[in-house]
């Protein structure tokens, strides 16, 4: 589209500036940006809520496990129930140490250190895997949040340039043939802020979120490998 | 994962749709029409004659001048329907009068008819002896017949000899309204007449005003603009330039004009008193220039304030005056 183009739509249509005329208007590079910045405020509103349900699952599971670990049953009988199917979270912690544990005394392992060194390892290995699981996808959000207004600005620029080399070309400033082309630069912004600022609040959400889950996932860990610590002692 | 792409997509869409159908394209701002100050140059003799202005009407080279309205009565289009109407109502008192008072007449026209040029006596009243009015037969002009109602009323003929009142009638058609004013004083000319007749020749149109609006379209302007037919009068440039006058003492000694002529612009407050200091825009270019300037300055300055009519101020309110030994 060369500027004499750009001028001869601004001239025909000044009219009419529903979102979707401004779009169907705009430059191919600004369409672009434009549809970029749609798919990604689709792809971050689709992590939005499968974060927030995740961590609500996450929590649900985590209180549910606490109550049932503190009620006094006894870990043999609690491993056995969980064992049977893959576990999240705080229980994939238990059975992980668990299996570590059982598995040392079934191959008949003689040092109490070593054993203590394995079950910190497995709890490490899994509390890093369980917080990888909530945190994935979490940067995408950063990084719409940081660059959409930039990519935003972008078109806007690049609208810019272009319908001012249209009102070059058609020598005519009237404020009827400037505003549309501006008008539908400035929608490549709009679009772009609409998908930083969900995703900028949702990452200082959802991030804040997964630290104390972790938070709380650390702690269990470190109070079951106490635990596993006494037994082992009282064993030896 | 999918479940939360589904509901992203969903709310993406209906957010658009909304977008499509709820914000419908954007609402144009509502401009109010801002007066733009009509600039024309024009010669200062047509400033004179602007009339008041009006926004939508059509700007012409002419403005409209203020014409003073005719009067009513001259007014053509009415004034003929209602000249008949006097003239229909004489037929029928004629008939009812002429058992007692007509009885004068019967006997001038029965002479008449034969000469329609004889003297005042006879010619007009040929039709008055046969209670037919309208009927004009003996009147000789052809045209007449035409308008045979007219003609009728008795007064007239008898002011008039004949021979004008054909010529009259003839004219008749073109202007009613002077024929009317005509019969009217005619009628009131002669005092024979008996009172019946005159109440039945009285005009019977209802006084009308003085002035109507001109006819001719506003001048284009501001409507509520101040009234610029308003403008110094000679004679208030005159007062002026004697009062300044006063105070002006000639330099002595320079008897020739071209040394002494000055043109000095200075503004004037409302109450007549000089804003400022006048500014000189012309002095001779001769030794004594400077002084001649100040002479005229230090005489605007003295004679203030000055006394002029308020009202036009914006006139007035910035003055350049030359001033000349001559005046």
């Amino acid at each position: 589209m060369n500027p004499a183009d750009v001028g001869q739509v601004a001239l025909d249509a000044p009219a009419n500036l529903s979102l979707i005329s401004l779009f169907l208007q705009a430059h191919i590079v600004v369409k672009l940006v434009m549809l970029g910045l749609i798919v990604s405020s689709i792809w971050s509103w689709a992590i939005i809520i499968d974060k927030v349900l995740l961590f609500g699952r996450i929590r649900r599971q985590i209180d549910r496990f606490e109550k049932v670990f503190w009620s006094g049953q006894s870990l043999e009988e609690l491993y056995r129930s969980l064992a049977s199917r893959p576990a999240t979270s705080m229980a994939a912690l238990f059975v992980a140490a668990m299996r570590e544990w059982k598995r040392s005394f079934e191959s008949g392992a003689k040092s109490p250190i070593g054993l203590q060194m394995r079950i910190d390892k497995v709890l490490d290995v899994t509390l890093a895997r369980e917080a990888e699981r909530m945190e994935s996808r979490l940067l995408f959000l950063a990084t719409v949040g940081s660059a959409g207004p930039f990519i935003g600005l972008f078109g806007t620029v690049w609208g810019i340039m272009t319908s001012f080399q249209a009102i070059a070309a058609s020598k005519n400033t009237s404020l009827a043939v400037v505003a549309p082309g501006i008008a539908e630069a400035l929608l490549a912004t709009a679009i772009g802020l609409f998908a930083a600022i969900p995703a900028v609040i949702a990452y200082n959400k959802l991030s804040s979120a997964a630290g104390k889950i972790s938070l709380r996932l650390e702690g269990f860990a470190d109070e079951f490998s106490a635990i596993l610590s006494r037994q082992i002692d009282e064993r030896s | 994962m999918r479940a939360g792409l589904v509901t992203s997509v969903a709310a993406h869409l209906s957010l658009l749709a909304w977008g499509l159908i709820g914000l419908p394209s954007s609402k144009p701002f509502d401009v109010t029409m801002v007066e733009a100050m009509p600039v024309d140059l024009v010669p200062i003799a047509e400033v004179t004659s602007l009339q008041k202005g009006k926004k939508t009407a059509e700007v012409k080279d002419k403005p409209s001048p203020n014409k003073p309205a005719e009067k009513e009565t001259p007014k053509p289009s009415p004034a003929p329907p209602k000249p008949t109407p006097p003239a229909t109502p004489p037929p029928p008192p004629p008939p009812k009068a002429e058992p007692t008072p007509p009885a004068p007449k019967p006997p001038e026209p029965t002479p008449a008819p034969p000469e329609p040029a004889p003297p005042e006596p006879a010619p007009p009243e040929p039709a008055k002896p046969e209670p037919a009015p309208p009927e004009p037969t003996p009147e000789p002009a052809p045209q007449q017949q035409a308008e045979a109602a007219p003609p009728q009323p008795a007064p007239k003929p008898r002011v008039k000899p004949t021979p004008p009142k054909p010529v009259q009638t003839a004219e008749a058609p073109k202007k009613p309204a002077e024929k009317t004013s005509q019969q009217q004083s005619q009628s009131t000319a002669e005092s024979k007449f008996d009172a019946d007749r005159i109440a039945a020749l009285l005009d019977r149109q209802k006084p009308t005003g003085g002035e109507t609006a001109s006819q001719e379209p506003e001048s284009f302007g501001a409507e509520e603009a101040r009234n610029p037919s308003a403008r110094m009068t000679q004679s208030e440039i005159d007062a002026l330039r004697s009062q300044v006058q006063r105070c002006w003492n000639i330099p002595v000694g320079w008897t020739d004009p071209s040394e002494v002529t000055v043109t000095i612009r200075f503004s004037l407050n409302q109450d007549g008193t000089v804003n400022g200091v006048p500014s000189i825009q012309q002095y001779p270019a001769s030794q004594y220039g400077t002084v001649a300037a100040e002479s005229a300055v230090r005489a605007v300055l003295q004679c203030g304030p000055y006394q002029l009519p308020v009202e036009k101020y914006n006139l007035w309110s910035e003055v350049q005056m030359r001033f000349s030994p001559q005046g």
